[in-house]
């Protein structure tokens, strides 16, 4: 790529409140007195991987307690092999891809009963090749992606029609290079990513012409707003966390100088929370952890500031896929 | 956990009395938790009387206060798949169909109904949508099929409620081309029988139910032009368009010549929306389609062409294109997105073979033009300067 050269970044490292994020991280399992906490209980499990995976990328991956977690996720687990968002939830795919990557990011797969939890994605893939999200048959091209991520960290892709379910995905992609929830629905970043990565995980980018590629990605630059700021469809506002399923497909597609990563950052730092940590969608909102994980996936990407690298196809670091796969 | 347009709360600390009151709030909401938990997993004993009325309105409460909790929604579905069974029915007196299939459709209605206000209150919750889908598709394979139909066509109005009051939201699009889809069906199924039974029944009176439309491809194409009416800037109203011409064209029995009239009549459209509003992504976006799926040197991936245009037709309308582009960046001279339709026109142009009674266009001057354009780009776009330099190096 000798077009791109590299990026002057005029923001400082100090910007980035890395020790502040890291107590807001710490502090979220805390707050049991605040009745936000009880309305998210369906979404414990993968707030442990977002927090687990903005620790690991701010350089302080322990700073949860490695038994702790394990002991959670391990009583998530139904006897069908698939994962709740908590014990007494029922399974989903959502969740039990969240399972596995935070097992995979503490090296303790084995903790688990892994072959059952294989069983029970490959039950869930339909004859079309798409997957359905649980037992009641949502689908959607997230759980494409959340069914093949999950076998392919427990090196099982075997396990399921692989070409059938690359072959979903390709039906998604619209004329704008972007791809929806299911053939002929709008293009949305969100579904861009899990399709891209579904097609970077099966290593079938290359079904994708060199044209549509180009297409995709010039859409997906057109995201960017005059602020810096990322949207997630045409005329829509601006979002903390599609600097991650925008950046991600960009980088996927080698295409991460199309945008302008400075104004980018800059866009991103001004969404933390300067006094208590984490950041939010939008300047001035209320944060969260999802926002928090997707924002510094954002600056790690573009190798701002000193994080830990985020490899775009699995949103996990570097480090843990180097560990499941070897070097690419 | 994942809040969006939540204003940030300048006070960083709660005073004692509103830490109280979040207490009280917790005891409650974790009791009713509880409840409906115990419901789920009941002791031995009382396991025969969970999946009951009563149950259903424990999980309203719950679900009303916190609809992302998609476990009771699961829960509440074994429910109401427990009622539908007829063995279920405490009266000991058999019922006859009719009354069991009034039971069955005030059940799944009254479902219905529960969500609706639910929608209006969380339009981007997941787990109330597919419920909700999950109730339509239980009716369609317990009811009969009229009956079915005629609750999945009430869905039409409820969608036209959602996207009249966000007419992009993500959903409620999914949700119109899936009820479009399972009303073409189940009318598919209805006009069979009533054929079916015409045959058999051929001299007989009273044979009722006329056969209606399967398909619904007009009406939905209709509702496109009502929406970008509305607003031009909807991008989902324009992409379901852009999905409904191939099928519109061909249930019309188009024929070229009609396909070609149709295309000028929707390029003659975009020329006045660009000129309304150059600065809009969603118009150029649709105007983009129609010209890579009429223009388009290579057949595009479809087996049958939506329009299908000779060469030279193909150049006329390219040429016709560029012509008002021009004039229109006389006047928006820094328009960034215009710019880029015209090096995207000017390369398909280009992309194509030469024609004898071409002599008055030249092809080196579009050249020369589309590097003209792209400095312009680099200048009034450097954000995304990365991509036009990559373009310049291949041009």
């Amino acid at each position: 790529m000798s077009i791109s050269s590299p990026v002057a970044f005029t923001n400082n490292p100090d910007e980035l409140f890395v020790k502040k994020h890291v107590k807001y991280i710490q502090s979220l399992d805390t707050r049991k007195d605040e009745f936000e906490y009880w309305l998210t209980e369906h979404l414990r499990l993968n707030g442990v991987y977002w927090g687990l995976t903005a620790l690991h990328l701010l350089n302080d991956p322990t700073a949860l307690p490695r038994d702790e977690t394990i002991n959670f996720v391990k009583s998530c687990q139904h006897p069908s092999g698939g994962f709740g968002a908590h014990p007494d939830h029922d399974a989903h795919l959502l969740y039990t891809l969240s399972a596995i990557q935070i097992l995979a990011m503490v090296d303790a797969l084995d903790a688990v009963d892994t072959a059952a939890t294989v069983t029970y994605v490959a039950g869930l893939q339909k004859p079309s090749g798409v997957f359905a999200g649980d037992e009641w048959g949502e689908e959607d091209t997230r759980f494409v992606y959340t069914g093949l991520q999950t076998l392919k960290i427990l090196d099982r892709l075997d396990a399921v029609d692989v070409e059938k379910a690359v072959g979903f995905v390709l039906a998604c992609q619209n004329y704008d290079g972007g791809f929806g929830v299911v053939p002929g629905a709008e293009s949305h970043s969100g579904q861009i990513f899990t399709c891209l990565g579904v097609l970077s995980l099966t290593n079938s980018l290359d079904r994708l012409s060199t044209a549509s590629r180009d297409q995709l990605a010039g859409w997906l630059a057109q995201r960017q707003l005059p602020n810096g700021g990322l949207n997630g469809r045409p005329e829509k506002l601006e979002d903390v966390c599609y600097s991650w399923w925008v950046l991600s497909s960009l980088a996927m597609l080698g295409k991460l100088h199309w945008i302008d990563q400075n104004k980018l950052v800059g866009w991103i730092l001004s969404c933390q929370d300067e006094v208590r940590g984490g950041f939010a969608d939008r300047k001035g909102n209320a944060v969260d952890v999802f926002h928090t994980v997707f924002a510094l996936c954002g600056l790690s990407l573009v190798g701002w500031g000193g994080l830990k690298e985020v490899d775009p196809v699995y949103c996990m670091p570097v480090e843990t896929t180097k560990r499941l796969f070897g070097s690419k | 956990m994942a809040s969006h347009g939540v204003p940030r709360s300048s006070t960083t600390v709660r005073t004692p009395q509103a830490i109280q009151a979040d207490l009280l709030k917790i005891e409650a909401y974790n009791n009713l938790v509880s409840e409906v938990q115990a419901l789920r997993f009941p002791s031995v004993q009382k396991s025969k009387h969970t999946y009951s009325p009563t149950s259903l309105s424990t999980t309203s409460s719950l679900l009303t206060q916190n609809p992302e909790f998609n476990t009771i929604w699961n829960f509440r579905r074994r429910i109401v798949l427990h009622l539908l069974l007829p063995t279920s029915s405490s009266s000991p007196t058999l019922k006859d169909d009719n009354d069991q299939e009034n039971d069955k459709l005030s059940l799944l209605s009254s479902e219905l109904n529960f969500l609706f206000p639910l929608l209006q209150k969380f339009p981007k919750c997941y787990w109330i949508w597919n419920y909700r889908v999950f109730i339509l598709q239980t009716a369609s394979t317990n009811l009969s099929l009229q009956t079915a139909l005629k609750l999945w066509k009430s869905e039409m109005g409820l969608v036209n409620k959602m996207l009249s009051r966000d007419s992009r939201n993500f959903h409620g699009w999914g949700y119109r081309r899936y009820i479009v889809q399972n009303i073409e069906t189940l009318q598919k199924d209805i006009n069979k029988e009533t054929t079916k039974e015409k045959e058999e029944g051929e001299g007989e009176e009273g044979v009722d139910g006329e056969e209606e439309e399967e398909s619904l491809a007009e009406q939905e194409f209709a509702y496109t032009t009502t929406m970008y009416g509305k607003d031009l800037s909807n991008f989902s109203a324009w992409h379901n368009r852009s999905k409904l011409i191939p099928r519109v064209l061909s249930e019309r029995g188009a024929t070229i010549e009609e396909r070609r009239t149709f295309l000028d009549g929707e390029l003659g459209e975009m020329q006045t929306a660009v000129y309304t509003d150059p600065y809009d992504q969603s118009i150029q976006l649709y105007n983009h389609w129609l010209l890579l799926e009429s223009c388009s040197s290579k057949q595009t991936t479809s087996t049958s062409p939506v329009f299908s245009l000779t060469n030279s037709q193909k150049l006329e309308t390219l040429s016709r294109t560029l012509e008002w582009m021009r004039e229109l960046l006389d006047e928006e001279p820094d328009c960034r997105l215009l710019l880029e339709e015209m090096i995207f026109v000017g390369s398909l142009f280009r992309d194509l073979d030469e024609t004898e009674e071409e002599e008055d266009v030249d092809r080196e001057e579009i050249k020369r033009d589309m590097q003209s354009w792209l400095e312009k780009l680099m200048e009034v776009d450097p954000m995304r300067g990365g991509r036009w330099r990559e373009m310049q190096e291949k041009l």
